[in-house]
């Protein structure tokens, strides 16, 4: 029985890791499309959100099924819940992916504002961020998922540059406002992406050690980040 | 020193408690507090111990040859292995009951009145007395509205549920403060199991109750806390909650997630 459900377990993590890859790959091709200006190389996001919806679903149901038929504690009960967590957290990723799809098709109908530079270094933190949060996932590793969490800073700096910049071209060149409110909400986009994989390092430290590092300053401990701007 | 706010939150106390069966050591240093009027089940793998430590509780281990005792046990601050200790006073504070029912083969009344009897001076209670005595024993374990009319019959003949709930309420009038379960659920099937958790979930409070159960249901279902034994050790004790979700020790996890014995 317990060598069973240890398979079932295994099949499961694996599936889960199958759906965070899945993620990861709508960032490329999202970044890669903005990049390139050219919304045709955001066809396969669409395919993938689909894909996205199905793992959803699919792991969830998987899910339930393991805590009915094995009655999980521990270790294994922390786990499960996590993996629905995680995958609600993953859900969400690929819905952000979808948004900047649906800005940049806005923003495209004119020429570049600028040249994108912080843009980029946003997805490749935000990539390291969430490829970090599913190593420490498979490792069961917490004080990789810690590491995750200090990224994040980075990640809400680069937005707020972002923001400051944006503002000094629409001080400029009013006519220039719709563009920059795309480019705002993309950055925003690349930030709680980010953000989600926050939430998944912190259900990481959960499922290792049954210690909840969400809202710490509820516990009179520091705050985790910074406060949002 | 213990407080007296102390001595109340304490049911029973063990200080680097050992125990030897011979030249086997079956209980290795084990030191506990366990909690007054909550239920506690002692939880491990055949073997490990728990119900030679759950015997340390009522002395009962003193009946096997050969066995030796090495720290103390302590209730409400006394230590029950000091040489004035009187065994009868003290079986009378902590009852107990074993895993298949031993209701004696007397009527359904003098199962319960029995304990009373033999523990009153000469002449014993006067009848009225010991009659309201064992109806709330009764009353007070579910079994009084099924038997009252039945009073006078044999203990032995009562379905095997019963007769466990028997077992307990004849406990009762000598107003225990421990209550020692050994497997009480064992013997019972579903039902029966049932009818007697719903029990010692309704003594909580009352009396300091000591569960041992191979059932880790079991021990999720009805204990408040729960003591994990290895090889005659004791490896964590928490709120059950806790231990159940996020157990301190590596080996606590690796038992109760059904990875050893």
């Amino acid at each position: 029985m317990r060598r069973q459900f240890d398979e079932d377990l295994n099949r499961l993590k694996e599936r889960l890791l199958t759906m965070a890859a899945t993620a990861e790959q709508m960032i490329r091709d999202t970044t890669n499309m903005l990049l390139e200006w050219n919304l045709a190389l955001f066809e396969p996001v669409r395919t993938s959100e689909t894909t996205m919806d199905k793992f959803q679903r699919d792991i969830d149901e998987e899910t339930v099924r393991l805590i009915a038929v094995h009655t999980p504690v521990a270790g294994d009960l922390r786990l499960l819940l996590m993996v629905t967590r995680i995958n609600a957290e993953l859900e969400h990723i690929a819905d952000h992916t979808m948004d900047i799809g649906f800005y940049a098709k806005t923003m495209f109908k004119g020429p570049p504002l600028k040249p994108l530079v912080d843009l980029p270094r946003m997805a490749e933190i935000t990539m390291g961020m969430l490829r970090g949060s599913l190593d420490a996932f498979s490792a069961a590793a917490s004080d990789k998922a810690l590491a995750v969490i200090a990224m994040d800073d980075k990640v809400d700096d680069l937005n707020d540059q972002t923001f400051r910049e944006l503002m000094t071209y629409v001080l400029a060149d009013p006519k220039a406002i719709t563009r920059a409110l795309e480019l705002v909400l993309i950055a925003r986009s690349y930030e709680r992406i980010a953000d989600h994989a926050v939430n998944i390092a912190e259900d990481v430290v959960y499922m290792v050690k049954g210690e909840d590092i969400r809202h710490r300053e509820l516990a009179g401990a520091m705050p985790m980040g910074k406060a949002p701007s | 020193m213990n407080t007296n706010q102390e001595l109340d939150s304490v049911g029973i106390e063990t200080n680097d408690l050992s125990l030897w069966y011979g030249a086997f050591q079956a209980l290795f240093g084990v030191s506990s507090r366990i909690a007054s009027g909550r239920i506690t089940a002692l939880i491990g793998p055949s073997g490990c111990g728990k119900t030679t430590l759950l015997r340390c509780f009522n002395r009962m281990n003193e009946r096997f040859a050969n066995v030796r005792v090495q720290g103390d046990v302590r209730i409400r601050g006394r230590n029950i292995y000091d040489p004035d200790v009187s065994l009868i006073e003290l079986r009378k504070a902590i009852g107990m009951v074993f895993q298949r029912p031993n209701p004696l083969p007397l009527s359904v009344y003098d199962n319960v009145a029995f304990g009373l009897r033999i523990h009153s001076p000469a002449g014993g209670a006067i009848r009225s007395q010991e009659e309201e005595a064992v109806e709330k024993a009764l009353r007070e374990v579910f079994l009084f509205e099924d038997i009252k009319d039945h009073l006078d019959r044999k203990g032995t003949d009562l379905l095997l549920e019963q007769q466990q709930k028997l077992c307990i309420a004849r406990l009762l009038p000598l107003k225990p403060t421990v209550l020692l379960l050994d497997e009480p659920c064992s013997s019972l099937d579903a039902e029966g199991t049932e009818a007697v958790e719903n029990l010692l979930t309704s003594l909580r409070g009352k009396y300091t109750l000591v569960i041992v159960t191979h059932n880790m249901a079991q021990a999720r279902r009805i204990s408040d806390e729960c003591m994990f034994m290895l090889n005659g050790r004791l490896v964590e004790h928490a709120d059950t909650a806790a231990l159940f979700v996020t157990p301190k020790d590596k080996r606590t996890e690796e038992y109760i997630e059904g990875r050893y014995g």
